[in-house]
């Protein structure tokens, strides 16, 4: 095997791939990239069993052939190396040899029969999404995952393809999100699949800002093609709950006000809550919210009022502010609606003003307040 | 009835909180307060010890100045959070002479022991007791004024700082008072004061023998307060702050010991001494709290939020035995044992979860199917779902 390639080329191809490496892991092999050298093209692999990425670059191939080699340790020289053309070449023992104008670097290879498969995913159910949708839908959804492996199915994304709209779905049963692409075109299937957060991670970090892209699904494997890059990730094979059931629709309640005001509060108030629950309450009136926080243990405690629109019995409501503002931060319109209409019940958050092609919900429980409030 | 009324205040308490903290600056001119960036700081001194109260150093002072005064004095930033637990290590101290306590500042309280001297003793022997588990527990000093109203227990606290011990007695007040200027009367500032001398008024006892009428006249409202003050007069009570964040109490042993017996007997005694206030103030608490020092002064503090607020000691207990019993390092010797209920009025609420409202339904839904089968046999209810012929499984 042996190629020769611009240093700037084969850092941008390894980069793409680099954060799939495990940080920690058993099996050695895995913190290795595979490089295959074929047609003038060179391949780069990591895996960590679940996902599996491949990104590809042109080089000038001498030899075709393939090896494993440290991931990490290659990222290092290549990021070190000024901006010149590198040889790598490897022997039958596998002995790889980096050889540049100032030097050559020696280092032990291995077989690619030691490196994982990469998934078959065949090609018959392909969907088309746009690179700016599925952009913003990954960043509207992945934060209200859950990140405990009790419930499986809540640390992905739950991803609906129907008639004619394609959904996506979060939620860590404290709050949820549902963002609905009414502007798609099915691709003569309906589906539903759960992909894990890591992998639309990396998937939304390769995605360009325009275009199209094309998504394979298999029985148990998600493919994103992208550009100059393959993203191959497990499905979460796990039940997801009836999500529908929990967003009400009967609401009447609705709380108009202003997004960045009610950040801003939120945030500055909830600098005094308890630092353990993180619980505010919010009481609604007819043309002002105060928000309060209190710390009994520590003694803080902070209110603040501003505007807002509701025609309602007045409304007392509490909910722990990392949740609220995670939720917050994620919508982007001037005003929003709240909907609530019990305290125990869920709050609903909508953008005033929906994109044209979408419907996003954002739901929030609450904090139930003991008798004593 | 004549009330006792004690002021205490710390001395130069957050420089001396560092000085213990810091051993080696003992002795030192200490500045709390802003970085004094070699003169050019700004802030404010927040407290010095009295080594830098020779310079001429005082709190309030812009930080510069101090500087300017005492360069080789040791500038240090404030440690809020330190000084607020040392504060509340004092006023758990407070707390066990009286339950009336009016916090004033972090190192400064009235107490009315009036209900007190039965079990204690007189203000005084009070007083000194207080002072002397100050030194004993937090190795630092305080200053108290003895008397029957809180303003001449406020100017008695300060007339012997450090470490001092003033009483007013009742048949003394005129004697004590007026020889006094009247830059020591409570709530007036240097505006009142300047008014006050300009009438000829210098001590308090000038203000005492003025004709009332004339203060009311040049003063307002504020005249005849202040005529009453210059006799001694203030009936204002000692308030308890409404809210109270906790109620705890310790204890010291007069000997360390590793004696489970003896610690699990005074786990209970502290716990009944804590329900016992709890129902006396008609409060139920969520969090239960354990505190263990060891002979060697660490200190491990250990709690427990429970689902429903209690003040009964044998929950307590329960709970605090449960702490030591799973926290206490079999055979060290301990020093100090605490126990305290916390989580009063706005209970940390319970986070609702969306499923958590799924599962009831199940729950709900199960019992409804279960006492229907139990009724007509397994066949007169199923979920639709285990209707569908296998086979027909939908994708995915």
């Amino acid at each position: 095997m042996e190629f020769t390639i611009a240093r700037s080329e084969f850092l941008k191809a390894l980069q793409r791939v680099i954060s799939v490496i495990p940080t920690k892991t058993t099996t050695e092999i895995l913190y290795s990239v595979l490089l295959i050298a074929e047609e003038n093209e060179l391949r780069i692999i990591a895996t960590d069993l679940d996902i599996t990425q491949i990104s590809w670059t042109n080089a000038k191939v001498e030899a075709e052939g393939a090896v494993a080699i440290p991931g990490k340790l290659l990222l290092d020289i290549l990021r070190e190396m000024p901006e010149i053309d590198l040889k790598f070449q490897v022997d039958p023992n596998l002995r790889v040899v980096i050889e540049t104008n100032m030097g050559e670097y020696k280092l032990a290879g291995q077989s690619r029969t030691e490196f994982p498969s990469v998934p078959i995913v065949e090609t018959e159910q392909k969907i088309i999404l746009s690179n700016e949708k599925l952009k913003r839908m990954i960043e509207k959804t992945i934060f209200a995952c859950s990140t405990e492996t009790v419930r499986a199915a809540l640390t992905g994304v739950l991803c609906q393809i129907f008639e004619n709209e394609y959904r996506m779905v979060a939620t860590d049963g404290h709050r949820l999100v549902r963002i609905i692409n009414k502007k798609f075109t099915n691709p003569g299937f309906t589906r539903q699949f759960i992909v894990p957060t890591k992998a639309l991670n990396f998937v939304a970090r390769n995605l360009p800002e325009e275009g199209e892209h094309q998504v394979f699904l298999s029985k148990e494997h998600i493919l994103f093609e992208l550009p100059y890059t393959r993203i191959y990730s497990r499905l979460i094979q796990e039940p997801y709950p009836d999500y529908e059931r929990v967003i009400p629709d009967y609401y009447q309640k609705e709380i108009i006000i202003k997004l960045e005001e009610l950040i801003h509060s939120v945030k500055r108030v909830s600098l005094f809550a308890n630092p353990m629950t993180y619980q505010i309450r919010m009481q609604v009136n007819p043309a002002s919210l105060t928000i309060y926080a209190q710390d009994i243990d520590f003694g803080g405690e902070a209110n603040e009022t501003i505007p807002c629109r509701f025609d309602h019995e007045p409304l007392l409501i509490a909910y722990n502010a990392n949740y609220l503002l995670d939720l917050l931060r994620h919508m982007d319109s001037e005003d929003i609606r709240f909907m609530v209409e019990d305290p125990d019940g869920p709050g609903l958050i909508f953008p005033m003003n929906q994109l044209e092609d979408e419907d996003l919900l954002m739901l929030i429980m609450p904090v139930r307040l003991s008798e004593a409030d | 009835m004549t009330r006792i009324i004690l002021h205490v205040d710390m001395d130069a308490f957050f420089a001396a909180v560092e000085q213990r903290e810091h051993p080696e600056l003992k002795g030192k001119p200490v500045i709390v307060g802003a970085d004094p960036k070699g003169g050019r700081g700004r802030g404010v001194v927040s407290t010095c010890s009295y080594e830098a109260r020779k310079f001429g150093v005082h709190s309030a002072m812009p930080i510069s100045q101090a500087y300017r005064l005492c360069p080789r004095g040791i500038y240090v930033r404030p440690n809020g959070k330190l000084y607020q637990q040392v504060s509340g290590e004092i006023f758990e101290i407070f707390y066990e002479f009286t339950d009336l306590v009016e916090p004033v500042s972090i190192d400064e309280a009235f107490l009315d022991v009036t209900g007190s001297v039965r079990l204690f003793g007189d203000g005084v022997s009070i007083a000194k007791k207080i002072k002397k588990r100050i030194l004993e527990k937090e190795q630092l000093t305080a200053s108290i004024g003895v008397a029957p109203n809180k303003y001449l227990a406020k100017i008695a606290s300060d007339l012997e700082k450090p470490d001092g011990l003033v009483v007013v007695e009742p048949d003394e007040i005129e004697t004590f008072l007026w020889s006094l200027d009247i830059s020591k009367l409570w709530g007036a500032g240097q505006k009142t004061q300047q008014i006050l001398r300009k009438m000829g008024i210098q001590t308090i006892g000038d203000l005492a023998r003025f004709p009332r009428d004339i203060l009311k006249s040049k003063l307002g409202s504020a005249g005849e307060h202040f005529y009453n003050l210059a006799h001694g007069h203030d009936n204002r009570p000692v308030v308890v702050r409404e809210e109270v964040k906790s109620v705890s109490n310790e204890h010291t042993f007069p000997e360390d010991t590793a004696d489970i017996d003896v610690l699990r007997q005074k786990l209970i005694y502290l716990c009944e001494k804590v329900g016992y206030r709890l129902r006396k103030k008609q409060l139920k608490g969520r969090t239960i709290h354990l505190k263990l020092r060891y002979e060697n002064f660490s200190t491990i503090t250990r709690n427990l939020t429970i689902g429903k607020a209690t003040d009964r000691t044998r929950e307590i207990f329960d709970i605090v035995w449960d702490l030591f019993e799973k926290n206490y390092m079999s055979g060290r010797k301990v020093r100090l044992l605490g126990v305290g209920v916390s989580g009063f009025g706005e209970a940390e609420g319970k986070q609702l979860s969306l499923f958590d409202a799924l599962d009831e339904k199940h729950r709900e839904l199960d019992k409804v199917q279960d006492m229907l089968v139990d009724r007509f046999g397994k066949h007169i209810i199923q979920r639709a779902e285990s209707l569908k012929k296998p086979g027909k499984k939908k994708e995915g």
